[in-house]
């Protein structure tokens, strides 16, 4: 339940569901099987995911449209991961964990300083959207670029999210910012509320295969139930560049965990 | 197409579906956990688990289906279709997963 709170904290900070962190601490510190600690932490994605939307709900921050359209393509991936998911073997699982988690700090890092605002008064168009952001006072409007690239990481998300547990906003905020054009919170928001479904998408199928231990996974979200509403009041108070870096020095750590696990 | 006030209205909507989702699926878990518990060794709790754990699944599910109502209702026709594309993908999850029960 401690890891699920911490897990559950920093991933309503940065959008990602706690996955990320879950995985590897029940995994590499309590000793539970991968494939456990995988399906568990897909149950607090979902936890994570309902959460943080409840908690950013009536913001404007979620766009849900754009959310809803590339969940097509996150739970088509979610459900090829959740049906192939029995297969894959520990090996395959710790290199991909560890290859996914560095790409997506490297990719934070090059893009610190990118801030996808426009001028108030640009039209968002059908899939932008439009905030007041309490960090800078003012009222943000974005334009989402390269949909079919969103459309194509969402897939791989979703394939990434059901294997590995981790939620698949890892790799889904920071290409809707770095590539689509949509600024770091409401990418988060519009993420936080991808992953569930993403995750509903494989979860069931692994829950079935006897992956999930009903004690384990009760204390894992209800831990991240309290994580995720410290990590959401923290987030908004949080500088965006901060966010950024947290996000990046914590994904190259899980990242070398994994690389020693295979040494 | 809608303007953002309807969408908004949406986004209310889902907050509070969110909330009664959690809660529901917490006071499952926190008792089922509590018994599990407290008579360790036994199948006690393990009823309000599978209830807690089905719950939480089942709110982005429904999440899915409000929305596509909504978007229904304000004839916005290109997101019924990624609703009910999305509803598609999870409806063969479930189905899958209890053919394997």
């Amino acid at each position: 339940m401690v890891c699920g709170v911490l897990a559950g904290g920093l991933g309503a900070l940065l959008g990602i569901g706690g996955g990320v962190f879950l995985v590897p601490f029940l995994n590499s510190v309590v000793g539970v099987p991968i494939k456990i600690a995988i399906a568990t932490s897909l149950m607090t994605v979902i936890a994570t995911s309902s959460a943080v939307s409840a908690g950013t709900a009536g913001r404007n921050l979620i766009n849900l449209r754009l959310g809803m359209l590339l969940e097509v393509a996150s739970a088509a991936g979610g459900l090829t991961a959740g049906l192939t998911f029995q297969h894959l073997s520990e090996r395959t699982l710790y290199i991909a964990f560890a290859t996914v988690t560095a790409c997506i700090a490297m990719l934070m890092v090059t893009r610190i300083d990118r801030r996808n605002v426009l001028d108030a008064s640009i039209d968002p168009g059908m899939l932008g959207g439009r905030y007041f952001d309490d960090e800078s006072g003012k009222m943000i409007v974005y334009r989402v670029k390269r949909l079919p690239v969103a459309l194509g990481v969402s897939t791989v998300a979703g394939l990434v999210s059901g294997a590995l547990g981790i939620g698949g906003g890892i790799l889904k905020v920071p290409m809707l910012i770095a590539w689509c054009g949509v600024p770091l919170r409401a990418a988060a928001a519009t993420s936080a509320l991808m992953i569930g479904v993403t995750a509903v998408a494989s979860v069931p199928i692994q829950y079935a295969h006897g992956f999930i231990h009903p004690p384990l996974a009760a204390s894992a979200v209800l831990g991240v139930l309290v994580g995720s509403r410290a990590g959401l009041w923290f987030g908004g108070r949080a500088k965006a560049r901060s966010v950024k870096i947290l996000m990046a020095v914590v994904l190259a750590l899980v990242s070398a965990v994994y690389f020693m696990k295979l040494s | 197409m809608t303007g953002p006030d309807s969408l908004s209205t949406l986004e209310h909507r889902l907050g509070r579906l969110f909330v009664a989702g959690l809660t529901i699926s917490a006071v499952f878990l926190i008792a089922g956990l509590v018994s599990y518990l407290a008579l360790p060794g036994t199948a006690a709790g393990e009823w309000p688990l599978t209830a807690g754990l089905v719950v939480l699944m089942a709110t982005p599910l429904m999440r899915v289906l409000v929305s596509m109502l909504e978007y229904v209702r304000m004839s916005e026709w290109f997101f019924v279709l990624t609703t009910l594309a999305v509803l598609a993908e999870l409806s063969i999850t479930l189905i899958y997963a209890l053919l394997q029960r």
